[in-house]
């Protein structure tokens, strides 16, 4: 009787072994206090959370990736074209005691981040297609995923589209965008048949060198005015808090992992890699923050639409002057692996949904990209685009992601009780 | 999707004679004229001796098989087996047997004509070059020998360097004419198992008819038949293969080829000469970024001046702008031109050179840089900043030890060239990065090619541009995947003493 | 899959050939002119005179290579008349030999009348241009533009490259750091003024005259080189070059060189309507040239007196000239803000005038050279 209504309250889960010295303990002397007090630890506690149906997915090690390759993709992800052009934007809310700003966005991101785990944790380490599925069923689930995945693509079409965009002004005002649109997304179709990895290597190789461009941050150093920092939270909390809704299209991408964890050998110890991705970002953004800050006057800066790239003008090398046309062409490695991923991830949305097999939507999300990157065709548009797909963006990361976390939580409970 | 103009051919069938017996057989070889086919006949006994002049060692024939046979006590052939002080001698009936055998160099002896039993006895003749110096792959300090064309040879070179046990070494024949001797040579213990399948399984599947050398074997092989880049590397120093077996690799010897093939590699194998391991590591580690710079150099410099000077003048500073002007000012072709016809002369002139006999290439060498070079610069046709630049790329493009990255490195300057004319600084960018899937999707034997790289394996690391002493490099290379990845015993090699101890 | 990499084959040779027959507009560099130097003046009548250098490279001589020597390029001048600065830039492309491009532009020089009216409308082409840079000097030029520019100067007859070294060498010693990026950042700046440099042409030369003092995008006035130059630079930026001559007595002069000097700010009262601030130097610097004397250690001390009195005195007047002109190109504005919460662009602007500037100035002199 004793053993039955124990076993019964933890139901769900084997019981430990300090539980059945508890349970052998009952037995001889009767229900009162157990002697052992159990103290879980992180690992018992997942345990314990009420778990999906769900089976665990299986993907062939030789197109997964080592835990720490988390960190890569992440950061890749997240710098795009926004770190060309964010320190604008942020000031325009917060002057430049922004950088608090996007201490705060770091700080949010990394308590997304927690979430997603648990989420993808308690969906028995699926993917978001599957744990969609079976949460709101097969309807409703796929039409978020079809939402969710259009958001991923949007994203691609944004980026791909104001890299684009730079490069016209910069560079080369009579390329065609319809051509070099093709030309990038024809690079980008030969990562992603080579599949996760390839693309993870692409993401690995664009830090490497995009990590280069940070020690560009030298050279302004020569004209910099320290004294524009101060005074100190001179910003009241709500604008600096708009500040971090204005930085969020900079830290957007990491909610891939939603798509490719199954790809993630022995995925619990990615979780620091990625914490660890976010930080890095938070602390590459705000560095960079400050430099600029601190090489433009706040009115300067509200002019400047690229700040970054306006930045690199001043530097000089003894062979190379106004070094923001070889950036531009090294910054194509770092937005590839932004397409990259996110094309992959739509595909591999679209074969866990629809099970097409990843070869034959690629082509087609690729054309699909091509054609409305050309229907972009001026500034303003891109510029509404950005914002449309950062409010997006924001939504599903802030509003959508806790609300499915304390859904799935119910859900779960209310299934286990039945 | 069928092309109209891929006819689908006949299977052409070689008139496959299969003897029915052994005089059948014999016949047919003696069509041959260097087959000899002779009686002897004594007073105890006769018996029938053939083989192929050519193949047999004719001297040892005469002196160690001959004598022997006309001893007296001979009476049949188990009698001369017995005699012969020659091992691997066989009595059969196998037809197939005989043939093959007699094309190795073996003599067949009956007692009768129609006997289908016959004995065959080990005749070969070792015509072989010395071992010499190695041609290619030159080292100014450590051993001087290098493999020949004799398979045997070969193994020995590696097996004295080895003498172990678990020196494995798998034999096989390959080529429906040739019937070339190939073999893998590994260490069991070391080597990971499924390498060894793996390149046994190809090894053995190879459909061909003819190997001549071991780059076909490695041509074959290869995992990917499209890619520019070389896979497996060969090399022609025994210490080399030596050392690769003993890292973990398997290396491939074919019979009438002075190279070896090891396999897998990465990229980073053909950037070392086995020189660098000969010297002190911070020498070795210098000078190979010195070449990696030579290489980075060698490919991106020609497309870099077409993208800047047709595009980007902004990026040029001023005073070198005016250097670059001013030679400039009088060529009619615009930079991508101009910088083709150079890299193309200059690559007549490598070829040349290694057409020609050494003395007669030397000059071309000289004769071509200095006076083409300088007539083209004073009749205005090239400038002369684009001809420093290309002769430095040219010789950068040299330090690469291995000839195949060498060669690879050759080509594919020409895509980045065309790219930065059609798209200036983002074209060469676009072009890496068609390069950079490529490599990243690169295999060699299934393990990735770029490998300490990417996937990133920090513990590779260590023996790549910079190679750290050799008594830190605890363990083999682990992409490998060797079956005991330790060199050494760890504790022992790095304790630490104290002071005056 | 073999289907699909035809398909990308299929469209790689379409892109090829449509490269080939129309490749993107080039900019080869001897098919160009780089515009170097770009003047404006005031041509009356609200038009301006807009006149362009660009150097032109003579040909490597082929024939004596065997020197090596390159002979010098000479510079192509035009001028244009119209009403705006692009316009200037579309019509001298009319009389160019090549196109004239300004992506090498080293130099913008405005007019003196025509920086009276303003100048902001004649940068902004230049800050909107993707194709300039920002390290490029911006100056007003006492008298006309074209007359500078369109001249043969001893030193260096490529005359962009005369101005360019001439201004940048006078960065390094004793003129304060300016350049198009830091012309925008004090216009743009709040709390602070720009300044820009005066040239002005002497027969076979071109001579800095002074600062020139900006405000709301008009020139205002002239603070003199020799005068005031020096202590400006040390007041505005830390620096670790620049000489100063001082008078000891009638016939005794020294000259000082500064080999290391920062600059520190303090506020107090910011807000008030009479704001104090203290600016304080700290100077490390050598005696290069000095007249005889007997006590070394005792002329040090004395030198170093004179000096932090003559200094001080110069950077009173200089604040107190700046003041009553109303301009503030030390940005006492930007340190006051840096030091005050809520601070008001506008309230600062009244209480300017007024505001109490201490300049404090810490004289170290560290040597005297190998001899004493």
């Amino acid at each position: 009787m004793n053993d039955h209504s124990l076993v019964s309250a933890t139901r769900g889960f084997q019981p430990d072994k300090n539980q059945q010295k508890n349970i052998l303990w009952q037995k001889r002397f009767g229900k009162g206090l157990p002697l052992i007090y159990t103290f879980h630890t992180d690992k018992e506690r997942n345990l314990m959370m009420p778990t999906s149906t769900l089976t665990k997915p299986k993907i062939s090690e030789n197109s997964q990736v080592s835990p720490f390759l988390v960190f890569f993709l992440m950061t890749s992800m997240q710098f795009g074209v926004g770190i060309l052009g964010y320190a604008r934007y942020i000031t325009h809310f917060a002057g430049y005691d922004a950088w608090i700003s996007i201490l705060l966005s770091g700080v949010s991101t990394n308590i997304i981040l927690y979430l997603i785990y648990k989420i993808i944790e308690r969906g028995n380490k699926n993917d978001m297609i599957a744990i969609h599925k079976e949460l709101f069923g097969k309807w409703l689930g796929g039409l978020l995923n079809l939402i969710v995945l259009s958001y991923f693509f949007s994203y691609v079409v944004t980026i791909l589209r104001s890299y684009i965009e730079i490069v016209q002004i910069w560079l080369f005002p009579q390329f065609p965008t319809w051509e070099l649109s093709l030309l990038i997304l024809l690079l980008v179709y030969t990562f992603v048949v080579g599949g996760f990895r390839t693309v993870t290597g692409m993401c690995f190789l664009s830090l490497v060198y995009g990590g280069f461009l940070l020690l560009l941050v030298y050279f302004p150093l020569e004209y910099a005015h320290f004294s524009n920092l101060l005074p100190l939270f001179n910003h009241s909390v709500p604008s600096l808090l708009r500040a971090s809704k204005q930085m969020l299209l900079s830290f957007l991408g990491f909610e891939l992992i939603f798509i490719y964890y199954p790809f993630i050998k022995n995925p619990d110890q990615s979780k620091k890699w990625a914490h660890a991705a976010l930080m890095y970002t938070t602390f590459i953004y705000v560095i960079l923050a400050i430099v600029i800050f601190i090489y433009f006057s706040e009115r300067q800066l509200s002019h400047t639409i690229w700040s970054t790239l306006a930045m690199w003008k001043i530097v000089k090398l003894p062979i190379i002057e106004r070094f923001e046309y070889f950036g531009l062409a090294i910054w194509l490695f770092v937005i590839l692996p932004n397409i990259c991923l996110g094309v992959w991830t739509v595909t591999r949305g679209l074969k866990q949904q629809f099970s097409i097999r990843q070869i034959i939507t690629l082509p087609f999300i690729l054309t699909a990209i091509l054609i409305i990157t050309c229907l972009f065709k001026n500034r303003i548009v891109i510029d509404k685009l950005n914002t449309a797909v950062s409010m997006t963006g924001t939504t599903f990361i802030y509003f959508y992601i806790p609300i499915l976390f304390i859904y799935q939580w119910l859900f779960l409970k209310v299934k286990k009780n039945d | 999707m069928k092309w109209p103009w891929k006819k689908r051919r006949k299977k052409l069938n070689m008139p496959e004679q299969k003897p029915q017996d052994i005089k059948e057989l014999f016949k047919h070889m003696e069509q041959s004229d260097d087959f000899s086919h002779f009686k002897h006949q004594q007073d105890t006994m006769s018996c029938w001796i053939s083989f192929y002049k050519t193949i047999c060692g004719l001297e040892s024939v005469h002196r160690e098989i001959l004598p022997y046979i006309f001893k007296n006590n001979v009476k049949n052939l188990m009698d001369i087996k017995a005699n012969l002080p020659i091992e691997d001698t066989l009595v059969t009936k196998d037809l197939r047997q005989i043939q093959d055998k007699m094309l190795e160099g073996h003599m067949a002896v009956q007692m009768k004509e129609d006997d289908s039993e016959c004995l065959l006895i080990p005749a070969p003749s070792t015509e072989n070059r010395q071992v010499t110096n190695p041609e290619t792959e030159t080292s100014i300090v450590g051993p001087k020998e290098g493999f020949v064309e004799s398979l045997d040879t070969n193994i020995n070179l590696v097996r004295k360097r080895l003498p172990l046990p678990n020196l494995y070494l798998k034999e096989t024949k390959v080529g429906k004419l040739s019937k070339t001797r190939v073999s893998i040579i590994y260490i069991k213990g070391i080597a990971n198992q499924e390498n060894v399948n793996t390149v046994w399984q190809r090894i053995k599947t190879i459909e061909f008819d003819q190997i001549v050398d071991s780059s076909t074997i490695s041509q074959i092989i290869t995992d990917s038949h499209h890619s520019p880049f070389p896979q497996f590397i060969d090399t022609e120093r025994p210490d080399r293969t030596a050392s690769a077996i003993a890292e973990g690799k398997i290396a491939i010897l074919v019979d009438g080829s002075p190279h070896a093939v090891i396999v897998p590699t990465t990229i980073v194998d053909f950037f070392i000469a086995f020189d660098d391991y000969f010297i002190t590591w911070h020498i070795a580690s210098f000078i190979r970024l010195i070449r990696l710079a030579a290489v980075t150099f060698s490919v991106f410099s020609t497309p870099l001046y077409v993208a800047i000077l047709t595009y980007h003048y902004e990026v040029i500073p001023r005073d070198l702008l005016a250097t670059l002007i001013s030679s400039r000012a009088v060529i009619p072709f615009p930079p991508i031109f101009e910088a083709l016809i150079l890299e193309l002369t200059i690559e007549l002139l490598r070829e040349a050179g290694a057409r020609l006999p050494t003395k007669v290439g030397q000059t071309i060498g000289i004769v071509g840089g200095l006076v083409i070079g300088t007539a083209s610069v004073q009749a205005g046709l090239a400038s002369n900043v684009l001809l420093i630049i290309v002769a430095m790329a040219g010789l950068a493009s040299f330090t690469t030890p291995n000839y195949r990255m060498g060669n690879t490195i050759r080509l594919i300057r020409f895509p980045f060239l065309i790219a930065a004319q059609l798209w200036g600084l983002i074209g060469i960018a676009l072009c890496f990065g068609f390069y950079l899937s490529h490599l990243l999707k690169l295999t060699s034997l299934g393990r990735p090619y770029v490998e300490p790289f990417f996937p990133p394996r920090f513990t590779d690391l260590k023996d790549t541009f910079i190679r750290i002493p050799v008594n830190k490099q605890i363990t083999r290379p682990l992409y490998l995947r060797p079956e005991d990845p330790m060199r050494m015993n760890k504790t022992r090699s790095q304790e630490k003493r104290d002071i005056d101890e | 899959m073999t289907k699909n990499k035809k398909w990308i084959k299929g469209l790689f040779i379409l892109l090829l050939c449509m490269n080939l027959t129309g490749c993107l507009p080039t900019d080869v560099v001897d098919d160009i002119f780089t515009v170097q130097a770009i003047g404006f003046e005031d041509a009356g009548d609200h038009k301006i005179l807009g006149t362009v250098v660009a150097p032109i490279y003579a040909q490597t001589q082929s024939t004596n290579q065997g020197t090596g020597a390159q002979s010098q390029g000479t510079t192509d001048t035009f001028s244009a008349v119209s009403h705006s600065d692009k316009e200037v830039i579309e019509k001298l492309q009319t009389e160019s030999q090549q196109q004239l491009k300004l992506g090498k532009l080293t130099v913008i020089l405005i007019n003196d009348t025509l920086a009276k009216k303003g100048i902001e409308k004649y940068l902004d082409y230049f800050n909107r241009d993707p194709h300039i840079g920002r390290n490029v000097f911006v100056a007003i030029v006492d008298g006309s533009t074209r007359r500078l520019l369109d001249n043969q100067y001893a030193s260096n007859p490529d005359v962009s490259r005369y101005l360019f070294d001439l201004i940048q060498q006078n960065i390094k010693r004793n003129f304060p750091v300016t350049n198009l990026h830091e012309y925008f950042y004090d216009y743009y700046g709040k709390g602070i003024n720009a300044f820009l440099p005066v040239l002005k042409k002497h027969g076979d030369h071109i001579e800095i005259e002074g600062i020139g003092l900006i405000k709301h995008n008009r020139y205002i006035g002239l603070l003199p080189f020799n005068k005031y130059a020096f202590i400006f630079k040390i007041l505005n930026e830390p620096c670790d070059q620049g000489t100063y001559a001082i008078k000891l007595s009638r016939h005794n002069f020294v000259t000082v060189k500064n080999i290391g000097s920062k600059v520190k700010y303090k506020v107090r009262n910011g807000k008030s309507a009479k704001p104090e601030i203290f600016i304080n130097v700290n100077l490390n610097g050598i005696i290069t040239e000095a007249s005889v004397q007997n006590n070394p250690q005792k002329y040090i001390k004395a030198v170093s007196k004179v000096l932090k009195k003559d200094l001080e005195n110069k950077g009173k007047n200089l604040t107190e000239i700046l003041q009553k002109r109303g301009v503030d190109p030390l940005g006492l504005g930007d340190q006051v803000r840096s030091y005050t919460r809520n601070w008001n662009e506008h309230q600062w602007y009244q209480h300017y005038p007024d505001a109490k500037i201490n300049v404090n100035v810490k004289v170290n002199i560290t040597q005297t050279g190998i001899t004493e």
